[in-house]
């Protein structure tokens, strides 16, 4: 990963390819930079939770709270938890020690404060034509930081999902089903063959199984309205707060939501797990390809100015238009791994029943 | 105008100040979800159409749609925030937490 201090990368207006300063300083900054970036996500999702998930899988008990199987570790869980202890605690060292590196708070002296910052600010609406200056500098003069930030939780969501997706459901001993006209409630027990699809009945959870329908109808409501202000969210960062991460939250907070509204059967119904994935990964493909797309076109990677040419428009423009299909890479990213993360904790991975 | 904003202001913060205190008064955690239900989204109302009615001083299309949307927020809120003291009401009655009587401790 090439991202460098801000103090040694101003030359001739090159944005993302920051070159590291010399010595041991520039080492601490540049490990500070990579495990801020790359590793820390990842040993933490990772450490932790290995070890969670062996031990029973069916463990609710009276009030609908997961709570037993957790705690009966062998050792060889044990042992998976001392070296993700260890592994944190170097991370956090090396974190604490490359900090020294850092210039004083609001140090008026540090590179940030005399020549990076004022320049953005002051470049920003000429050479991108966009008001909002964190817009600009997140995904144009630093682009290259936040692709990395997008492919962290992209792996974040690859990460819950090689840890908890179970491919062999074990067939639950009882199911129950609502009829939806008298209300009834019919548990069926046992049986090899469960009835995958009966009309006029629905199936309901086994813990928690509310039927609400004032919350279900509220949350029903409410979902449209919270998709449209996060595609506006997304839409509008040039000008206002927001942005591809906002946004992709906020969408991917209307899909739980429903999820935890109505039950997760719902919710997989219209997203699916294999078309998540895909726009997981597309999101990321956005991103990436819209660099490598200035590659080709022979311009730095990410150097939307290349894309004047594609989209008929001049070099100001260009990178105005690069920054927000990157938003949208980016939006579409954090929504699937939001929906991704929600469905394999919440079930357990076995995407059946949850919360 | 400033006049009809301070006292919309001012309801606003006496419903709030009213929420917190049934908050941190009130003996268990049903009765203190009433307050916190009902005050703050009436405190939010008092307060968001003072925020709107500011916004109208200098009287343009930009400034009432502005007005407008803050008003929308006082919709969702209104909607939302009832709907939510619901369903937390609802998961402790699941969970098997029985109300608060009169005589017994505080909670």
């Amino acid at each position: 990963m090439a991202i460098g201090p801000d103090h040694s990368h101003i030359g001739s207006h090159s944005r993302n390819w920051c070159h590291y300063s010399q010595g041991p300083a520039g080492f601490r900054y540049s490990i500070w930079c990579l495990q801020l970036h790359d590793v820390s996500s990842l040993v933490y999702h990772g450490g932790s939770g290995r070890g969670i998930h062996r031990g029973h899988r069916r463990g609710w008990c009276q009030h609908g709270i997961f709570c037993c199987g957790r705690f009966q570790n062998n050792k060889e869980d044990k042992g998976l938890k001392a070296i993700g202890l260890i592994i944190a605690l170097l991370t956090g060292g090396l974190l604490i020690y490359a900090t020294v590196d850092f210039p004083a708070y609001g140090d008026p002296k540090s590179a940030a404060s005399t020549h990076v910052s004022p320049r953005y600010i002051e470049k920003s609406m000429e050479e991108t034509d966009v008001p909002n200056v964190v817009t600009s500098v997140l995904a144009d003069y630093r682009g290259y930081d936040t692709m990395f930030e997008t492919t962290v939780i992209f792996s974040a969501g690859v990460v819950c999902f090689i840890l908890l997706r179970i491919f062999r459901p074990e067939e639950p001993e009882e199911r129950f089903y609502r009829h939806t006209l008298t209300g009834m409630i019919l548990t069926v027990k046992e049986t090899k063959t469960m009835p995958s699809r009966l009309e006029e009945f629905e199936r309901i959870d086994t813990i928690w199984t509310p039927h609400d329908l004032i919350i279900k109808t509220l949350c029903r409501f409410l979902v449209p309205f919270i998709q449209l202000f996060a595609l506006y969210v997304i839409a509008h960062g040039h000008h206002s707060p927001g942005g591809g991460f906002q946004g992709g939250v906020m969408l991917g907070a209307s899909f739980i939501v429903l999820a935890m509204s109505h039950d997760l059967r719902t919710a997989t119904q219209r997203m699916g797990e294999k078309i998540n994935a895909l726009l997981c990964a597309s999101g990321v493909f956005i991103y990436a390809g819209t660099g490598a797309l200035c590659l080709l076109l022979g311009a730095n990677f990410l150097d939307y100015k290349a894309l004047a040419s594609v989209l008929h428009v001049d070099s100001v423009m260009a990178r105005s238009y690069g920054i927000f299909i990157v938003e949208i890479g980016v939006g579409i990213a954090v929504m699937a791994t939001m929906i991704r993360i929600y469905n394999n904790v919440s079930s357990k991975g076995r995407y059946d029943e949850g919360l | 105008m400033d006049i009809a904003v301070t006292v919309l202001l001012i309801c606003g913060l006496i419903f709030f100040a009213g929420g917190t205190l049934g908050i941190l008064r009130f003996p268990d955690f049903y009765s203190r979800l009433h307050p916190a239900g009902k005050l703050d989204t009436l405190g939010l109302l008092f307060g968001m159409m003072a925020f709107a009615l500011f916004n109208l001083h200098h009287f343009s299309v930009g400034t009432l749609l502005t007005s407008l949307k803050i008003l929308l927020i006082v919709v969702f809120a209104f909607l939302a925030s009832p709907t939510a003291t619901h369903a937390i009401v609802d998961a402790g009655v699941r969970a098997g937490l029985s109300p608060w009587k009169k005589g017994e401790k505080r909670r």
